[in-house]
């Protein structure tokens, strides 16, 4: 369960990490723009109310939009200033959605006085989570679903685990490892915090071995009992430990990652709390410290600015609804080189046409890409190598279900939902297919088919 | 921001620096300390024959692709024909007369690739195709073998022919009088190891095919699965009818270092466009060819079953990747 030779036991590649780029610090911090374009909703569920109106007037951590049902979160504003306007523009990874446009009067007047240098309170679970869901926490990692959600799992289920991701297993990216490098003692003061929650009392912080600062900053907060001097001693004290894996891609994913660290596997079509477990990223739970001790929502992140086509690579601390145009010139600006842009990791992110979309909660990573490091390739005939096979953690066949999709044979693509689309299958693929691709369409159909 | 078209694609965004063509240089370069011993071994005539079915398989792709209305640069250039050109080459005698090996190329190409869509899609292994449709039709030259002269680096044919080992074997083991186990056998098993025995271009010099197949294996061309499943089933079988009657069967080791085994479990076996896609497929593919080698090898009339076996393993592949898939990874 420990050692660094802890890992995901099938499948899984090792791409260059390229995590030189953009060392992990400093983390510098980004100006903010005259004009921020807050998207309604930036989490994974039930799209968020718009609570604002063209015209008015809004403070640092005033709601934009509300909660609507279970499952959504909320989004305040990152600035004090004027909402300007309320239109349907671009995000990463959606059509155009409702995006609230604030006018910043840089004043940053908030709309209450955050407690400075403040420490997790006294207060029940029920009460954690309600400060949870309020500052509009959700997972940092990338998928951004609804951190509430996440700790108000089932009454029957039986949870004995927190695992903290800071694997990092996408390459370039260095967000997570500056976290857990700058506020290790508010790391795991939050997992703290979302261990009473969950009512567990085993921790493990799952850090992969390339990144030994970070694993040595925890475990010094950790011998310090830093984390305990920002409790204010109510919260229930937990096993916790930090664990190197492996560094092998995905190891950050959440199946793998619980494979690895507790060797439970989650069944297909099953979540990480069937076999007792929640996952959390490392970002997340200082999110949740930061939520909790000083009643501060999520309007600021750390995003990795990376690749060869920008000119000052490196960690920024942004403020949420930051066109993505503001956040390059701050990183210097693109090179002529620039061959394409990826939101996120190279692995799983997702690339687009121009910089015109705001940062969102769950961007961990901006890459600037030139020629050597990122191509466009023609799609060849499958040679049935086999490789793909070999390279999937989740044990699919990927050659045989994009011989189905080809045929448009959805029912055929077996196993094709539990596919995570981490992309293992298509990097190793000689032939250069879009083995993801196809597994998307599959899964698309297969729902539809379902319905 | 530059004029140039930004790269719009789906993830991931990174690919391991590989290709079709990369893979088959891989294997073509595995094949060069072959090649070596078969000049030693054979004198420059092998590599004539080598070349001739090189040229010929690249000339019948270059009208397949046209017929196919493929891009031909793109594919020209996989190095998908060069292998298969080579890979036939290795399994004929080097005294083959130049246009049955280039009927054999057209075979190979134009009967057992391109119909079915070129390049990963054929179900059969061309070469093997070629080659056994070369056995049917031109029996005798495909069955005279030219003694090995060390060295001798001769541009014409040796005159001198013999049987192979294994062709000696099949009287042994029917009891032909005038026959002897002792007889059959070859000088030493270093002799078999380097390749101064009898048999087709590529396939005598056990030592050079297994340095070509480490060479694959490091450079993840091939897996262990199909060359250990292959190799290590012909040396149990052989050796249980070794135990049972040494007088008639030869040892085990005779049986894996003779004939096509060595060249077919690591060359032709593991054609990965012929063979299953998951390693327990692989394992079941290799025993299949093992066991019919041997079945042909001791119970038939052929002196050498490797072709026939792998082509029947070929057949059965779509079934194999049916119904053997990877463990789940974990239950539902």
């Amino acid at each position: 369960m420990s050692g660094a030779g802890t890992g995901f036991k099938t499948g899984g590649v090792h791409p260059r990490e390229a995590k030189e780029l953009a060392p992990a610090l400093p983390v510098i911090e980004v100006p903010v723009p005259d004009k921020l374009l807050v998207a309604v909703t930036q989490h994974l569920g039930k799209p968020s109310k718009v609570v604002v109106a063209k015209g008015q007037d809004v403070k640092v951590g005033d709601l934009i939009s509300d909660l609507d049902g279970p499952i959504s979160s909320c989004v305040h504003s990152p600035v004090s200033g004027k909402v300007l306007r309320i239109f349907d523009g671009p995000v990463v990874g959606a059509y155009r959605v409702p995006i609230v446009e604030i006018m910043n009067d840089k004043n940053f007047t908030p709309a209450k006085e955050f407690v400075a240098d403040g420490k997790v309170p006294f207060d029940t679970p029920e009460g954690f989570v309600e400060a949870i869901k309020a500052a509009g926490i959700v997972g940092l990692g990338g998928a951004a679903f609804p951190t509430q959600v996440k700790l108000s799992p089932p009454k029957d289920a039986k949870l004995d685990t927190l695992i903290l991701n800071g694997c990092e297993c996408e390459p370039y990216l260095t967000a997570d490892d500056a976290v857990m490098q700058t506020r290790p003692a508010q790391l795991i003061a939050g997992a703290l915090v979302m261990a009473a929650v969950l009512k567990v009392r085993n921790v493990l912080i799952g850090v992969e071995n390339n990144k030994q600062v970070a694993i040595a900053a925890l475990n010094k907060a950790l011998a310090d009992k830093a984390h305990l001097a920002l409790c204010s001693g109510t919260v229930p004290e937990a096993a916790i430990s930090v664990v190197p894996v492996r560094t092998r891609y995905p190891q950050g994913a959440e199946k793998q990652l619980i494979d690895a660290l507790v060797g439970r596997r989650v069944g297909s079509g099953k979540l990480p709390l069937h076999v007792g477990v929640v996952v959390q990223n490392v970002g997340t739970a200082t999110a949740v410290f930061d939520a909790v001790a000083t009643g501060k929502p999520l309007i600021e992140r750390i995003v990795t600015v990376s690749g060869k086509a920008i000119n000052n690579p490196g960690n920024y601390l942004v403020r949420i609804g930051t066109p993505l145009q503001a956040l390059v010139d701050a990183a210097g600006g693109v090179k002529e080189s620039l061959r394409a842009i990826v939101a996120g990791g190279p692995m799983m992110g997702k690339s687009i046409r121009a910089l015109d979309a705001p940062v969102v909660k769950g961007m961990s990573g901006l890459l600037l890409l030139q020629e050597e490091e990122i191509q466009a390739y023609e799609e060849r005939d499958c040679i049935r190598c086999g490789r793909c096979v070999d390279a999937c953690p989740v044990n699919l066949v990927p050659c045989d279900i994009a011989a189905m999709a080809e045929f448009k044979r959805w029912a055929d693509c077996i196993g094709v939902m539990d596919c995570v689309e981490c992309g293992c299958c298509q990097y190793v693929c000689p032939a250069h297919r879009n083995l993801v691709l196809y597994n998307r369409l599959a899964k698309y159909y297969q729902r539809r088919i379902k319905k | 921001m530059s004029e140039k078209k930004l790269i719009l694609q789906s993830s991931p965004h990174l690919r391991e620096q590989d290709s079709v063509r990369k893979v088959m240089m891989t294997v073509v370069l595995a094949l060069a300390p072959a090649m070596a011993a078969s000049v030693w071994f054979f004198g420059w005539r092998a590599l004539l024959v080598q070349v001739v079915a090189v040229v010929a398989c690249l000339a019948f792709e270059a009208l397949g692709l046209l017929l196919l209305k493929r891009p031909m640069k793109e594919h020209i250039t996989d190095g998908s024909a060069v292998v298969t050109g080579l890979l036939l080459a290795m399994n004929l005698p080097s005294s083959i007369p130049i246009w049955m090996t280039v009927v054999g190329s057209a075979v190979a190409i134009l009967v057992a690739k391109i119909p079915y869509g070129g390049i990963g899609n054929n179900p059969f292994n061309p070469a093997l195709v070629g080659r056994v449709f070369m056995f049917v039709a031109f029996p005798t030259a495909m069955t005279s073998w030219p003694k090995p002269i060390e060295g001798a680096l001769d541009l014409f044919v040796n005159a001198e022919t013999g049987a192979t080992p294994l062709g000696m074997l099949k009287y042994v083991q029917k009891g032909t009088e005038g026959f002897s186990m002792s007889g059959a056998m070859p000088g030493s098993t270093a002799d078999m190891l380097l390749g101064n025995v009898g048999g087709c271009i590529g396939e005598i010099s056990a030592a050079a095919l297994l340095l070509g197949g480490l060479f694959m294996l490091w450079r993840k061309v091939i897996t262990w699965h199909i060359p250990v499943a292959f190799i290590g089933s012909v040396f149990v079988f052989s050796g249980i009818f070794y135990l049972v009657d040494p007088a008639h069967y030869a040892n085990p080791l005779f049986h894996v270092l003779s004939g096509g085994v060595m060249l077919g479990a690591i060359f032709m076996a593991t054609d990965m466009v012929t063979s299953p896609v998951t390693t327990k497929g692989m394992i079941i593919f290799g025993l299949g060819c093992g066991i019919i080698t041997c079945l042909i090898r001791l119970l038939a009339s052929f002196p050498e079953g490797v072709s026939f076996a792998i082509l029947i393993m070929n057949g059965l592949t779509p079934l194999i990747d049916r119904y053997i898939k990877p463990a789940p990874f974990a239950k539902a």
